[in-house]
């Protein structure tokens, strides 16, 4: 599977050098101290790294849903769709591990595990749905721009917009701990798992 | 074998292909006019879709899994920022069939050695067609189904293509090919197939094709001119130029002529083809 994942990364390779840069860049960011509380790069991270993570996920499938070759490539990735989806997501979540260990290191407030618990279910979650929405439109460039909105808005409303559900949390203030954390990560699990079933469903 | 019992295919509530029965045996082709079906035949018999729900399609009598078949798409455009070998590599891996000697001998076998580390996008429509058949042969299978094999290549690149399809189906492989070239098929196929508008109206041999056009189809040599007075006598097949502005014209015709000018030739794969798309009976 590995071996797979290798080939195809070598399709997305500009797309991954940018994501890296990114992570060195907040990661020289959080080790500098440069905010006085790690929420800042914390709310970054949900908001940059997340997103950007899920839609190069998903662009590692616009071969299968996003061109002229969708039925004549499902004969080959049959079974193995939802393994490589999910690998996926397990190997983008190790940088998100890595920056919420030093994050941890260097804001004494801050729950690493918490945070980490929260930025895995957020990635399956919004990739699962971009994935979702992927499978029966069939552009990727229109996926990109929904969730481009919805998270505008979740910035300009601050998450306070009630008709939307938050898959982030937007908070300055408080800590990131189990207690604030908590709920958010159960119901994105839940809803993430369920786009997975769905998206099992939809590509069989 | 592929026996093939009453497949339909409805799109939108349209008969795409209505009750077709036939055999598949040695290297079949299946050709007919744009639109008639074709693509969506192959597409079944690879088994990338399925037939309406009466459809039946028998692998030489073995079971599912006992069998395989390797695809060919009328567009295979896969990949464009990836090397030969590595789009190879990823889609043997996909079906675990991984093995690099094969693939080796894979591209080896159809001259693909010197672009194996080349981009996709910068191969050649007939060197991409060659890369589609390496994949399609990845599972070493069976059955080989090519969907319009030399669709938008060249002269040469039809023949190293055509040459290399032969040169596989010596290896027990069974080949499917469709076209509306009719070189494609006189040049690889042994069995054939017509279908129009969704139904089967020939199978059989390609010589046995020709009857359908016997003692309709003569020469004529006219003035440059006067071509187009041709045309209301039946279809023309070719043209050739002679010397002093005179041509000499194989022509179809719906009736015999009497006319001395007109020299009756033996029929055709050609003449047989295009008698039988204007509902020709057999003589």
């Amino acid at each position: 599977m590995i071996n797979i994942l290798r080939i195809k990364y070598k399709a997305v390779f500009p797309l991954l050098i940018f994501l890296m840069s990114l992570y060195i860049v907040e990661i020289l960011l959080i080790w500098v101290c440069l905010f006085p509380s790690a929420n800042i790069l914390f709310l970054l991270t949900q908001l940059i790294i997340v997103p950007i993570s899920s839609f190069i996920i998903v662009y590692l499938f616009n071969d299968l849903l996003g061109e002229r070759n969708t039925l004549f490539l499902h004969t080959y990735y049959k079974q193995k769709f939802i393994k490589i989806y999910i690998l996926n997501i397990f190997i983008f979540a190790m940088p998100m591990l890595l920056v919420t260990i030093i994050l941890a290191i260097q804001y004494s407030d801050f729950n690493g595990s918490a945070a980490f618990f929260l930025l895995f279910t957020e990635l399956f979650l919004f990739s699962s749905l971009s994935l979702l929405l992927f499978v029966f439109i069939g552009d990727f460039s229109f996926i990109v721009t929904v969730f481009t909105l919805y998270i505008s808005v979740e910035l300009a409303t601050f998450g306070t917009y009630k008709n939307l559900y938050h898959i982030f949390i937007m908070s300055l203030h408080n800590n990131i701990d189990f207690t604030t954390t908590v709920n958010t990560t159960i119901f994105n699990l839940i809803l993430g798992i369920l786009s997975c079933r769905i998206l099992k469903i939809s590509i069989s | 074998m592929i026996q093939i019992r009453n497949l339909s295919k409805t799109v939108k509530k349209k008969k795409v292909l209505d009750s077709i029965n036939a055999d598949i045996k040695g290297i079949t082709g299946i050709i007919g006019p744009n639109g008639a079906g074709k693509t969506t035949l192959m597409k079944i018999i690879a088994a990338v879709i399925d037939g309406d729900k009466n459809t039946e399609i028998n692998y030489n009598n073995q079971r599912n899994e006992d069998y395989s078949i390797g695809y060919l798409p009328q567009q295979f455009d896969i990949y464009p920022d990836l090397t030969v070998i590595n789009v190879l590599t990823l889609l043997a891996r996909l079906k675990n069939q991984y093995d690099m000697e094969y693939l080796e001998e894979l591209l080896s076998n159809l001259n693909l050695i010197e672009y194996k580390n080349q981009k996709m996008k910068t191969l050649s429509g007939g060197t991409l067609r060659r890369v589609g058949v390496a994949q399609a042969l990845l599972t070493k299978p069976d059955f080989l189904i090519i969907d319009e094999p030399t669709a938008g290549l060249d002269i040469l690149e039809c023949i190293k293509l055509r040459t290399s399809l032969l040169n596989i189906s010596k290896k027990n492989i069974q080949i499917v090919i469709s076209s509306h070239i009719p070189e494609d098929i006189t040049s690889i196929c042994n069995h054939l197939i017509v279908i129009n508008h969704g139904t089967k109206i020939f199978e059989g041999k390609i010589k046995d094709l020709a009857n359908y056009s016997a003692g309709l189809t003569y020469e004529v040599v006219v003035d440059k001119s006067k071509i187009s007075l041709l045309y209301e006598e039946g279809t023309v097949l070719s043209v050739e130029r002679l010397l002093e502005e005179k041509v000499k014209v194989r022509i179809l015709t719906e009736q015999p002529i009497i006319d001395p000018s007109f020299h009756p030739i033996d029929s055709d794969f050609l003449s047989g083809y295009i008698a039988l798309l204007k509902g020709g009976i057999e003589n």
